[in-house]
This record gives C-alpha cells, sequence and structure tokens, in this order.
C-alpha cells in the first residue's frame, strides 16, 4: 500500500482510495474510540464520524504522520461525543445488565470478553489479568477527557509523548502533566478497587 | 485535650491552632503529592535526567510507600499495553457517493463570498452616515451669529475665492430673499467669479478694519432643512451699523447688488465646503426655505448604491456556488 498515493488520491475524491486507508487503519482507531468512549456502540458513532470527517477535510492533511491526522480526528470525534453525553445523559438499554456482575463498563459493551487464557498461562493468572484489564478499562471511563485520552494514546496505544502531543495539538509539558495525572488517579483507583496492582 | 479549668476561648482556639496546622500540612501534601507523581510517571518512562533519577531513587529506597506507588504504576502500564485489541463490530468503509473533499475553488468561492459582503456591509454604513448626518450642523456656522469673527480682511478675500476657478464657474444660487424683493445680485451673468470681483470692487472703499467672514456651505444637500434662510432686516442693524467708520460687508454686498436690503444666499454645490468670504460682521438670519431649492433635497449617492448593489450581487452569487459546489 503506497500511503502517500493513496492519500493524493482520496484528497481527489477517490472514496476507492481512502476506503483503502480505512481499511488498514479502523481496528486502531475503532479501539482508541473504544477505550475513550468505554461503550462499543459509542465507538463505533465516533469512529465512523472520524472517517467521514477525515475525508471531508482531507485538503487539509499537510504531510507527516497520517496515523496521527486520523488519531486527532477520532480523538476530536470522542471530545465531541463525551461533550454532547454529558449534556444530554442517558443510559443506554445495553448498560443495565441482567446479572449482578454486569455492571456497566464490563462485559460486551466495554469488548473485554475476548479475554481468555493463553497456553502458557495457568487459568488463575489469566482470571486474574483479565480482572485487572477489566479493572482498568472501568476506570479509565472514570478519568476526565483530556486525561483519559493521553492514557489510552501514550500507554494503550503506545504512541511517545510526541506523538500524543501531536495528535492531542497540545504541549508536551501539557502531555507529561495529563499522563501523569492519569496515571496517578488510576492507580490510586485501583489500588482501592482491587488488590491487583499490590501484588507481586 | 483542656482540662475541666480551661476556658472556652482557649479551647476554641487550640482547635482552631490545629485545624490551621492541619490544612497547612495538606496544603503541603496536596503540593508534593503531584510533583511526586510526575517524578514517578518520569521516572518509569526513564525520562528523568540523571541526578534527578539518583535522587528519586534514594527516595525510594528510603520511602517504602513510594516505591510501592512506583512498582504499581508500572504494573499498570504494562497491563495498559496489553489490552487485547476489540474486534470491530463493521467496517467503516465510506459509501461511494460520500461527497468529494473541499476543493481550493470552494475555499475562494467562500472567501469571495465573505469579501464581498464585507464591501456591501461597508458601504451601508457609508451611505448610512451620509445620509443620517446633520447636515444642518454643517450649516449652522455659517448661520449662527456668533462664530462670525472677523478673521481676514477683505482685500484678501477675493483672490481666495477667485483663485478656485472650477469653483466660481459655477454660478451662484439666489435664495429668496427678503420682503419678497428678488434678488439682483450684478453682474447678469451670476458666476462666483463676477461676484467676487464685485465683491472685490466694492470692499476697498471700506476700511481695511471692517472686514469679517462669512462661511457659506455649498449644497443643497447640506443645507438642513427646517429653518429658512434669508436675511433679516434686523441682522443689518447689527453691530456694524454702530460702527459708523465702518462698512459693513452686508453694505458692501448690497452696494455691489444695487439693493441695499437685498441679501442673498450664496450657494454653492454640496461637497464643496468652501467658502465664499464676504464682508460680514453681523449675523445672518434666514426665512427663506432651503427645501425649496433643488439641490438641497437628499439624494442617495449614485456611487454607493452601484457599489452596494454590485457587491450583494456578488456576495450572493459566490455564496451560492460556493454552498453547491462544496
Amino acid at each position: 500500500m503506497d500511503e502517500p498515493v493513496l492519500i493524493r488520491s482520496a484528497q481527489h475524491g477517490d472514496v476507492d482510495a481512502f476506503n483503502t486507508l480505512v481499511l488498514a487503519y479502523q481496528a486502531q482507531v475503532f479501539n482508541v474510540a473504544m477505550r475513550i468512549m468505554g461503550d462499543r456502540d459509542a465507538a463505533a458513532d465516533a469512529t465512523q464520524e472520524a472517517f467521514i470527517s477525515a475525508y471531508k477535510s482531507l485538503r487539509a492533511f499537510r504531510g507527516g504522520s497520517f496515523k496521527s491526522w486520523l488519531l486527532r480526528t477520532v480523538t476530536n470525534a470522542c471530545y465531541d461525543a463525551l461533550r454532547y453525553s454529558k449534556r444530554r445523559p442517558s443510559t443506554s438499554l445495553d448498560s443495565l445488565g441482567t446479572t449482578p456482575n454486569d455492571a456497566p463498563g464490563e462485559g460486551t459493551t466495554t469488548g473485554f470478553d475476548e479475554f481468555v487464557a493463553s497456553d502458557d498461562e495457568n487459568p488463575a493468572t489469566a482470571a486474574e489479568r483479565a480482572e485487572l484489564r477489566r479493572a482498568i478499562a472501568k476506570g479509565v471511563t472514570l478519568l476526565p477527557p483530556d486525561q483519559r485520552i493521553v492514557f489510552v494514546l501514550s500507554d494503550v496505544q503506545g504512541l511517545n509523548y510526541e506523538e500524543v502531543a501531536s495528535a492531542m495539538q497540545t504541549s508536551l509539558g501539557t502531555v507529561k502533566s495529563r499522563l501523569s495525572r492519569a496515571r496517578a488517579k488510576l492507580r490510586d483507583y485501583l489500588l482501592t478497587q482491587t488488590e491487583l496492582l499490590s501484588g507481586p | 485535650m483542656g482540662g475541666p479549668g480551661e476556658s472556652r476561648a482557649a479551647l476554641s482556639c487550640r482547635e482552631l491552632k490545629s485545624g490551621c496546622m492541619f490544612s497547612l500540612k495538606s496544603w503541603l501534601t496536596a503540593r508534593r503529592v503531584p510533583a511526586d507523581d510526575d517524578l514517578i510517571s518520569g521516572y518509569v518512562d526513564g525520562r528523568l535526567s540523571g541526578a534527578v533519577r539518583r535522587a528519586f531513587e534514594e527516595r525510594i529506597s528510603s520511602e517504602p510507600d513510594l516505591g510501592r506507588k512506583v512498582e504499581a504504576t508500572r504494573k499498570l502500564i504494562g497491563a495498559a499495553a496489553s489490552l487485547p485489541l476489540v474486534q470491530i463490530p463493521r467496517n467503516f468503509i465510506l459509501p461511494a457517493s460520500t461527497r468529494k473533499p473541499a476543493t481550493p475553488s470552494v475555499v475562494w468561492w467562500r472567501l469571495g463570498s465573505a469579501a464581498a459582503s464585507v464591501v456591501f456591509v461597508f458601504c451601508m454604513m457609508l451611505s448610512a452616515v451620509d445620509l443620517l448626518a446633520p447636515r444642518g450642523a454643517a450649516l449652522a456656522p455659517a448661520l449662527a451669529p456668533a462664530p462670525y469673527n472677523v478673521a481676514a480682511p477683505a482685500a484678501t478675500v477675493a483672490p481666495a475665492v477667485t483663485a478656485n476657478p472650477a469653483r466660481s464657474a459655477i454660478p451662484l444660487q439666489v435664495a429668496r430673499p427678503i420682503a419678497t424683493q428678488p434678488a439682483k445680485i450684478p453682474p447678469p451673468s451670476g458666476t462666483a467669479a463676477d461676484e467676487t470681483s464685485a465683491v472685490a470692487a466694492a470692499v476697498p472703499s471700506a476700511p481695511p478694519n471692517a472686514t469679517a467672514t462669512v462661511r457659506t456651505l455649498g449644497g443643497g444637500a447640506a443645507i438642513s432643512p427646517a429653518p429658512a434662510t434669508s436675511v433679516s432686516a434686523a441682522s443689518l442693524a447689527s453691530p456694524v451699523s454702530a460702527t459708523p467708520p465702518e462698512v459693513s460687508s452686508h453694505q458692501a454686498l448690497s452696494k455691489t447688488a444695487g439693493n441695499s436690503e437685498a441679501h442673498a444666499l450664496t450657494q454653492v454645490p454640496r461637497a464643496s465646503p468652501a467658502v465664499v468670504q464676504g464682508t460680514v460682521t453681523a449675523p445672518l438670519h434666514t426665512t427663506a426655505s432651503l427645501a425649496e431649492h433643488p439641490m438641497s433635497q437628499q439624494t442617495f449617492p449614485t456611487p454607493l448604491f452601484i457599489a452596494m448593489a454590485i457587491s450583494l450581487v456578488l456576495a450572493i452569487w459566490s455564496g451560492i456556488i460556493g454552498w453547491l459546489r462544496r
């Protein structure tokens, strides 16, 4: 895939070229939206909105990392969705679990039901890891949006500070401070909720 | 705690002090924790410089609580990085009917629309200022009694007027004189040059100090329609007549006009705020309505109207094209 050629074609209105880019990045974009939004449907909506917005404003792309540009678009879409949901709070029927363990942020709506033990992992360790991941996923949704996005981009997606700053269009110092606050809040939350982090 | 003999005031003071100490301590703690969190985050990411890192490691070894936080943060980051990818629920490809990305031409059309709108608004403001300007205020200094201070000798008046040939070529309009007597301002040609020369010819007979200035703002549009204009007879009995050695400019003008009582308001086209200077020391009062004068009709300035129309059409046109091609 020659990314620059596809980008140039998409800039001239070639939807097929843009769809090739979509297929290449949609998993990563959706996962970012998923971690930020904490809800599969909301993440899907934000992802679709991000790709539509990216296509319409593709002329504004002046080179550089297309991935960072896409991540910036999806974080903006998530920001908008979070602001909208904050103004109009609603409860999704999907989040109303049928069992006491189906709390919001767990189960199928967060997509963590894919956690299975690997072959070289005993079931107890796998269960502990799955529990920790669930706790992290729920704790992320409790963070403020700006700290949540920094944490997702940096610690979940593995972007370095500079890439996060570029994706969020903010300074490096802001990224560092937001990330340290997000980590501290999440760490304290996990320490109070579980003993997962205090183990060996 | 205080004993039974301790006064209530002393207890309150101790509580207050302890409260202050607690607040200060919590403030210090609150100020220190974010710094520790920054250090922990930077240490885990390996972004602390050598000296800071060594100092922090010494603190970790001496403060078990800080060490536990560092380990917990490491675990958290590791667990977050190992979160598996969530399977996408569907493809997010765009339908073929999706609109094209915005092209630069659309941007230019929109910019053009915005610029034309700005021009239109500017012309609107200009025309509004032009229409709403207090025209009477512009004429008021000419008609008010006070401002007619003696400014220059009459002998210097005539060259000042004749120095502008374009203006002197404009025929002077004569308003309705007082006492229903038609104005008779010789010479018959009625041009400003002739008028000026007539005034200049009459003035030398006056003493050099018998000079005043009449500023006649020209143009019907510049004259407020409210006051009627004419020269009253009372104005002729002004301080000028009380000073016999001096010759008033009214008299000089009257002599040149061949009519000792008829005084006319001379007018020049609007937008020429200048100035026919005569030799008047008395105030002028007008009785004839200037609204009757054809130049006094307020007309919409044609160039502004054309500019407004063109800019409005351009704004709408480019806006529609920019909207259609988005």
